[in-house]
């Protein structure tokens, strides 16, 4: 265990050295989130709120609270999405060769470069997620009791997620179509901006596949509603997409190894 | 020991046909039943031609790469169904540029592989120093790789290989673009890991000096098959190179030309002898060096030797006769 959680670290590590070399990146990782954030709060802003069929926009504050839960979350899986596309340049850098020519366990390493892209990603426009909320108190205080169990719940949804993109991403360079598959229509789907509560049917089925939409629901019912207990059953299918999931990397990253030992596709060389 | 028997391996290759039409599969062998031996303590060549097989050998052995067919163990783990077990065993050096990440430091690129391979902290901390000072990367070893000349690239890439002490150590054009004292340095450090170590290397290069100074062993393939094994010294005799002595002399008397012609026809040897301004210039061509037994006949006849030229067979000729005749 404790050599798992070594290569973990030196994987988190690896990525803080390897992509975030200059301090403006913290800037541009903070910048274009806020702006989408402030350009969907101004989009909702001349409604008139009261009328609303969403116990998520009866107010500014719990409209406010709302978007920069669904902006926080949507961040830590879309910056994933795109760690797992940075998988081609390691490609083709010949160092995912030099990664499996070693004997480190494998979803180890696959986890350490999703939580080093995530705590990377996304601590900047956490801060200021924290700001907006105390700005605009959306957030009644005794919920705050829940935030630990937010932090944990969707951190570790992020990281399998993001597991899951990586291996599939190391499987075929030419996967970038999951980029596209999967940054707007996650955004749209899995009610980051619109409650999926009303949704169409069609709407509905496409949100469940995302675990997004499940760690939205998770998020948003402790934060807002306070409510654990109306929480357990979306935890309880949060935590069965997660296991599928898990067995899923489990299985793509032993066929990636296996297809990249039979064809060399490991390095292009 | 490594030992590898019958190891295959045909790559599935796309062959585009032109814009509309769908590419055809073309089967391409880079190794054809190649059995070879590595003991510990022992340093093994593998040489041959651009596109031999040479590269594809080294990656099966070392777990990056499945063969197509046949097996190979490495101190008794089968290579084929154990590949994680083997890689804590082994390792690869290549030459190039590639294969680090330029955005870290030497030093931070070592502790990352170094975790890869679960090197207990303390001792990957001292590992590291001694690596570092060995490529002679001290004062650049907190520098980015990326303001490293391509000569530094390649010596972080001889010390990444290190990193995990391999009982096995693979490599593949490891030289290639050092300077002569790094390369010297690398060499002796090579050797002294396989004889007072009692490591196992594999070498790929196309520096046949190289091979004639380190090698104990020397698989010659080419077009994925081996087609002769021995020492480097075996190879040369195999290929009939011989050795060639020429001697000049003012003048050469019939009698000792007649003794000349007596001697080389006892070793099986050839002899052409040519007139110049100069004297006479006697070649004699053979499997061995006749130049004691050539001075000693001609100082009997009395005659005076004015220069002597011994021409030893290299073993890139004896290389490349050897592959030639496949």
């Amino acid at each position: 265990m404790r050599g798992i959680w070594r290569i973990v670290q030196a994987e988190i590590l690896k990525q803080h050295r390897n992509t975030f070399h200059s301090r403006y990146m913290y800037f541009a990782l903070l910048i274009w989130p806020v702006v989408i954030f402030i350009n969907a709060y101004y989009d909702f802003k001349p409604f008139n709120l009261s009328d609303s069929m969403s116990e998520y926009f009866t107010s500014v504050e719990s409209m406010v609270t709302f978007l920069i839960t669904g902006f926080l979350a949507y961040n830590s899986f879309g910056a994933l999405v795109q760690s797992a596309w940075m998988m081609s340049f390691e490609r083709r850098n010949g160092t995912l060769e030099m990664v499996f020519l070693s004997p480190a366990n494998r979803m180890a390493i696959i986890y350490g470069r999703t939580l080093g892209a995530l705590f990377q990603n996304i601590w900047m426009f956490l801060i200021f997620a924290v700001f907006v909320t105390i700005c605009f108190q959306g957030i009644p205080l005794m919920n705050l009791l829940y935030l630990p169990l937010v932090f944990l719940i969707l951190t570790l949804s992020a990281m399998i997620w993001g597991g899951l993109m990586n291996v599939i991403f190391m499987f075929s360079r030419d996967a970038g179509i999951l980029f596209n598959v999967f940054d707007e229509p996650m955004s749209l789907f899995s009610g980051v901006r619109v409650p999926t509560a009303v949704f169409p049917l069609w709407a509905k089925v496409i949100s469940v596949i995302f675990p997004l939409t499940h760690t939205l629901v998770i998020v948003r019912s402790l934060l807002i509603r306070g409510s654990l207990l109306g929480s357990l059953p979306s935890i309880g299918y949060l935590i069965a997409v997660c296991a599928v999931m898990i067995a899923l990397t489990r299985i793509i990253i032993a066929k990636a190894e296996k297809h990249g030992r039979e064809t060399g596709n490991f390095s292009f060389y | 020991m490594v030992q590898s028997d019958r190891l295959c391996k045909v790559y599935r290759v796309k062959e585009k046909k032109g814009l509309f039409k769908p590419a055809s599969i073309k089967e391409v062998v880079a190794a054809k039943d190649l059995s070879l031996t590595i003991e510990p303590g022992h340093i093994v060549g593998l040489l041959g031609v651009n596109g031999a097989g040479k590269t594809t050998t080294i990656r099966m052995l070392a777990g990056i790469l499945e063969p197509t067919s046949g097996t190979f163990t490495i101190d008794g783990i089968d290579g084929v169904k154990h590949p994680r077990e083997i890689k804590k065993k082994v390792n690869v050096i290549t030459g190039g540029e590639r294969n680090i990440y330029w955005r870290l430091t030497a030093r931070e690129n070592l502790e990352y592989f170094g975790a890869l391979y679960g090197v207990p902290k303390a001792l990957l901390k001292e590992r590291i120093a001694a690596l570092i000072d060995l490529v002679g990367l001290d004062d650049s070893a907190d520098v980015p790789v990326e303001k490293y000349s391509k000569g530094m690239k390649q010596r972080l890439q001889i010390a990444r290989g290190l990193i995990n002490d391999p009982q096995y150590l693979f490599l593949d054009e490891p030289t290639l673009g050092l300077d002569i004292a790094i390369a010297k340095e690398l060499r002796a450090y090579v050797r002294d890991l396989a004889k007072e170590h009692e490591r196992g290397i594999l070498l790929t290069t196309h520096y046949i000096t190289e091979v004639e100074e380190l090698c104990d062993t020397v698989y010659l393939i080419n077009e994925g098959r081996v087609i002769k094994t021995g020492s480097p010294r075996e190879l040369i005799q195999l290929a009939q190179m011989g050795v060639g002595v020429r001697v000049h002399v003012d003048a050469l008397p019939a009698a000792a030309e007649g003794s000349i012609q007596a001697l080389a026809a006892r070793y099986d040897a050839s002899v052409e002898t040519a007139q110049d301004e100069q004297g006479v210039s006697i070649l004699i061509h053979g499997t061995e060096n006749l130049s004691t037994h050539c001075m000693k006949l001609l100082t009997d006849e009395g005659l005076l030797v004015k220069k002597l030229e011994i021409t030893e067979p290299k073993m890139e000729d004896a290389l490349m006769k050897l592959t030639m005749e496949g």
